[in-house]
C-alpha cells in the first residue's frame, strides 16, 4: 500500500514470491510537466518474521535504486 | 564356572550442552568423563544423534592424534576398542553441530553407548554398559533477507507516458523464513514525485 503522500509503500504477502512479484510492481512516476533537475534515490529494506527461527524479525540491509533522469529540450 | 562379565560403568561431567545453530558452531558432546570397569580395561564406544534432523553433524577432532580409530558417518561415531584413558581422549574429541539454517525442534539427544571388551571375562563379546544421553540445546538465529539487483540507475525521461520500474529485476530471498514485508521509500525526491504500483 502506498503512503498518502506518495513518497512510500509498505507491502507484505504470503511468499516470497509473491512479496518479490509485488516489489517488482513499485514504479516512480513524476507529474511535474518542467521536471525537476536532480537524480532520484529510493531504498528498499525487507523484514522477515522470524516465526521459523523463533526469533525476534530482522531487518535487511537497503538496497537502494538511483533513478536518473534526463531531461527534453 | 563360566567367567561373569562386569558391565562398564561410566559418568558424563554433563549432560546438557548448548551451541549456536550453524556448521560453523559446533560443541564437544562429552567432558569429564569417568569410566571404570571391575574386570577390564578395554572398551569402543557408539555415539549416535537420536532422531536426526536434516543437516545435524557428528564429527571428530584429529582423530589421528588420538591415535584412536574412530568411524563416523555423520550422525553416529563409533570408537573402536580402546584403552579406557584413550576412549576417554575419543570421546571428549566429538563434537555437534546442526544445520546453518535451523529450524525446530530446538534440541536434539545425542545417546553414548560404552561396551567393555570382555577380555578378562575370556568372552567373546563386549558387554554393553547403559547408555547415557546428551542434550544439546541449540540457540537458532534469525538470518536476515538478501536482496540483490541491478546496480544501474533505472532510467526516466520527462514526459515519458509510463513509469519507471525500478524492482522488476530484484531478487529477494531468505534462508530461514518465508513470512517476509517490505517497505519502499523515495528518500530523494522534488515536488510532483511518487511511488505507484502497477498493476
Amino acid at each position: 500500500m502506498v503512503a498518502a503522500d506518495g513518497l512510500s509503500a509498505n507491502i507484505s504477502a504470503q511468499s516470497t514470491q509473491q512479496l518479490q512479484a509485488a516489489i517488482a510492481t513499485v514504479q516512480f512516476d513524476s507529474m511535474e510537466s518542467k521536471l525537476a533537475v536532480g537524480s532520484r534515490t529510493v531504498r528498499l529494506t525487507v523484514a522477515d518474521s522470524g516465526s521459523q527461527s523463533q526469533t525476534a524479525g530482522t531487518l535487511s540491509t537497503h538496497y537502494t535504486r538511483h533513478i536518473d533522469v534526463t531531461h527534453v529540450n | 564356572m563360566d567367567p561373569l562379565n562386569s558391565q562398564p560403568f561410566f559418568v558424563l561431567g554433563s549432560t546438557s550442552v548448548s551451541v549456536v545453530e550453524g556448521s560453523d558452531n559446533s560443541v564437544a558432546l562429552i567432558g569429564g568423563v569417568t569410566l571404570t570397569d571391575a574386570d577390564d580395561v578395554r572398551a569402543s564406544a557408539v555415539i549416535s544423534v537420536i532422531a536426526p534432523q536434516e543437516g545435524d553433524v557428528l564429527s571428530v577432532s584429529d582423530s589421528q592424534a588420538l591415535g584412536v580409530s574412530i568411524a563416523t558417518d555423520g550422525l553416529s561415531a563409533t570408537v573402536a576398542i580402546t584403552e579406557f584413558a584413550s576412549l576417554v581422549d575419543a570421546l571428549q574429541a566429538i563434537s555437534y553441530a546442526s544445520a546453518a539454517n535451523f529450524t525446530n525442534p530446538l534440541s536434539r539427544n545425542i545417546s553414548v553407548s560404552v561396551f567393555d571388551a570382555g577380555s578378562r571375562g575370556q568372552l567373546p563379546q563386549g558387554n554393553a554398559s547403559s547408555t547415557m544421553e546428551v542434550v544439546v540445546h541449540i540457540t537458532p538465529v534469525n538470518n536476515a533477507p538478501v536482496i540483490s539487483g541491478p546496480v544501474a540507475p533505472a532510467q526516466f525521461t520527462e514526459g515519458q507516458l509510463m513509469p519507471s520500474d525500478m524492482f522488476s529485476e530484484v531478487n529477494i530471498s531468505d534462508s530461514d523464513d518465508v513470512q517476509l514485508s517490505a517497505f519502499v521509500q523515495l528518500i530523494t525526491s522534488f515536488p510532483g514525485d511518487s511511488l505507484e504500483l502497477s498493476e
